[in-house]
């Protein structure tokens, strides 16, 4: 049961950005920042052999694996495969013929899950902006509306720090976020209610309905976490509604918080995700925003937003 | 019954929450229920646990024994608490 | 079927009755307590797009509908293999179905039954015309159109995968003609006229405990009124955005009457007549009583 050879890291390229690791690829990711040269690479991309399936899988899907030494198989049949080994060493198969588009895509989303659950790093399942001069997450899990709620806070002139993977890192008694790609993906009806036109923005996977919004990123340091919002729906509310949460309720389900929490439980995250949240609820306001299904303007919504962010810093300075 | 051994117990402003490590089965506590599962630390008898909830709370003693005896029963059909000698328990 | 199996399919065509027999069965499982009608979990509806995100790591709306299809077997394998030992319910609107590949979308390896329920199709028409604010000719096309799919494509209300659902007849036929599951059919004319009865026969098809005491307590909390009671005092989750009705609307047999036109009920009756009349379902027809649903 070897596993595929490592091959050689390019030694000439342009580094770039990945949720606040040095990535050196070999494959061009134009929607990530381009770093200084010089510095040692966290995280290295390579084509090569990627395996149809991982021998000796401790679990398998129809689009993941996980090997029984933490390796992550994700493939998509027929379009593209990436192994993602000790947090860091990522092999993109040499016989994908993906468009960069598709590469992003996946990229961004499931193999970064895996990349910050090998590593230990907390990822919230949220979209992040800037309010102020503290990070703000609206998490939840899909079709929750954080990529709707990100996009209008960006039209209304915050920073998008990142979308739906939202890195978390302790620092000297702070929850900081890390920032991502600054882009939000949005289906076409969400790009309507933002009063974008679908066919002026760019596609994610060629002739996928999805669309993606390029906002401006807040610079590439890392943000301190000023709330999270969990995003809820309920069909029998009129008007949307923003409270406090506190205590256990703060933090569970956990799965509906962290992004892809069966993947990280699976990687040896089970007690880590739980200590690292229950630090999260401890440090950072936690709310929940529930909106009716339909008939809400996102404005309203992040007018919501805002106000938690507003209302947290009152409390502080009154207490 | 007490604690199980294989769990990880955490407050949220002041609020008990228990996760088991092997299955990752959770549950958050109210204020009672952190009470309970504090005196949990020590192997408790059923009885034990209603009279010191008798002693903080006002309520009759059917009801508390009512309860304390569900509030067990969920927490050991998830595991999270196990009987350590059945004979002082019931 | 494998023996200690899982997964209950609880399976009907939209409007049929599935969730008040849902609601039944929870409440049987619980011993016959209280039954709050919100307390309906995810893990009983239709597999929705953030399970398939969390089950099966990979985002769902960044792929393909083919792909997405092609993973729902797995999807309802994962589901199964999450519940662990105990059984869970699974509500059910598509038709039974194979993934291109071949696979059925619902395995055989992880379901312990299914249990199809059926109305009496202008019944249907009626309610379903009603949830989605449409017209019951609209309606009645949809149980015509063989390619009719819930959440489809496209469809704003993209929260679930989509659904096949077929026509009507098409529907009864494709699970009522499996050989996978084992199913057992239930006339939703039958629930109301005898619902402690018909609880019994679903009970004992998905191997739930219970006995005359818990059937009673279920049958009482679950009676329509109390639904209807409880969803005008605290709304309903299901009910769907744009709907001109409540959810438990009726909760009556044979109210078309008096509301369908007669050439709507005789453009059923076209359509659907051979499987209404197989179900016993009063077609006009000699020999049959009007009264009988009634």
């Amino acid at each position: 049961m070897s596993s595929p050879p490592v091959p050689p890291l390019p030694d000439q390229g342009k580094d770039c950005l990945l949720y606040g690791y040095r990535l050196r690829s070999v494959v061009p990711l134009p929607s990530l920042p381009v770093m200084p040269e010089g510095g040692v690479p966290d995280l290295s991309l390579r084509r090569g052999r990627v395996p149809e399936q991982l021998a000796g899988a401790v679990w398998a899907s129809p689009f993941v694996e996980i090997g029984g030494d933490g390796s992550v198989l994700v493939r998509i049949p027929g379009i593209v495969a990436f192994l993602i080994r000790d947090g860091g060493c990522l092999t993109l198969d040499e016989n994908s013929n993906a468009e960069t588009s598709t590469i992003e895509t996946f990229l961004f989303s499931a193999v970064a899950g895996a990349i910050l659950h090998q590593r230990g790093v907390l990822p919230l399942h949220a979209s992040c902006v800037m309010v102020g001069d503290v990070a703000v997450a609206m998490a939840g899990v899909s079709g929750r509306g954080k990529s709707t709620l990100a996009g209008a806070l960006s039209m209304c002139g915050h920073d998008v720090v990142t979308d739906d993977v939202c890195p978390v890192d302790f620092r000297d008694g702070k929850a900081m976020v890390i920032p991502g790609p600054p882009r939000v993906r949005l289906w076409p009806d969400a790009a309507g209610l933002l009063g974008l036109s679908h066919a002026g923005l760019e596609t994610g996977r060629p002739n996928h309905p999805k669309r993606v919004l390029a906002a401006r990123g807040a610079d590439v340091g890392p943000k301190r976490l000023g709330a999270v919002i969990r995003l809820d729906i309920d069909r029998r509310l009129d008007t949307p509604v923003l409270y406090r949460l506190t205590g256990p309720t703060a933090i569970t389900p956990i799965e509906e918080l962290v992004y892809r929490a069966r993947l990280g439980r699976r990687l040896g995250r089970r007690v880590g995700l739980f200590r690292d949240l229950v630090r999260l609820a401890t440090i950072v306001p936690i709310y929940q925003l529930v909106r009716p299904e339909e008939g809400v303007d996102p404005s309203r919504l992040a007018d919501l937003v805002v106000s938690a962010l507003c209302d947290n810093g009152k409390e502080k300075a009154g207490g | 019954m007490t604690w199980h051994s294989e769990q990880i117990t955490a407050a949220i402003d002041g609020e008990v929450i228990v996760m088991g490590m092997i299955r990752g089965q959770y549950v958050g506590l109210d204020d009672i229920g952190s009470v309970l599962w504090k005196l949990l630390e020590q192997p408790q008898t059923i009885r034990q646990l209603c009279d010191e909830l008798g002693l903080r709370y006002q309520g009759n003693s059917d009801t508390i024994l009512a309860d304390v005896t569900a509030f067990l029963e969920d927490l050991r059909s998830i595991d999270l608490i196990e009987v350590v000698d059945a004979g002082s328990t019931r | 079927m494998a023996d200690g199996a899982a997964i209950g399919w609880i399976v009907s065509y939209p409007k049929s009755g599935n969730t008040w027999l849902r609601l039944m069965l929870l409440g049987l499982i619980g011993g016959g307590q209280p039954i709050d009608i919100n307390g309906l979990g995810n893990e009983v509806g239709t597999a929705s797009q953030s399970e398939f995100d969390e089950l099966l790591v990979v985002p769902s709306g960044e792929l393909f509908p083919d792909e997405r299809i092609a993973a729902q077997p797995a999807l309802n394998r994962a589901i199964a293999a999450e519940t662990g030992e105990g059984l869970i319910l699974r509500k059910v609107h598509d038709r039974y179905w194979h993934v291109p590949g071949g696979e059925a979308v619902f395995p055989s390896s992880v379901s312990r039954g299914a249990v199809y329920l059926v109305r009496d199709p202008r019944d249907v028409a009626v309610s379903f015309a009603h949830h989605r604010g449409t017209t019951p000719d609209e309606t009645i096309a949809t149980m015509a159109d063989p390619a009719a799919t819930l959440s489809a494509a496209g469809d704003r209300h993209r929260k679930h995968l989509a659904q096949p659902l077929g026509t009507w007849s098409g529907h009864v036929l494709s699970w009522l003609n499996q050989r996978d599951i084992p199913v057992l059919l239930l006339r939703y004319e039958d629930l109301l006229a005898d619902p402690a009865w018909s609880l019994r026969l679903v009970a004992d098809h998905l191997r739930i405990a219970h006995d005359s005491a818990s059937v009673a307590r279920v049958v009482d909390a679950t009676r329509f009124g109390r639904l209807q009671a409880q969803e005008q005092v605290q709304g309903f989750r299901e009910r769907q955005a744009g709907s001109t009705a409540p959810f438990f609307r009726q909760g009556r047999a044979g109210s078309w009457r008096g509301v369908l036109a007669q050439a709507q009920a005789a453009r059923i009756l076209a359509d659907h007549g051979p499987v209404m009349r197989w179900l016993g379902y009063d077609c006009g027809d000699s020999g049959t009583d009007p009264e009988r649903y009634a």
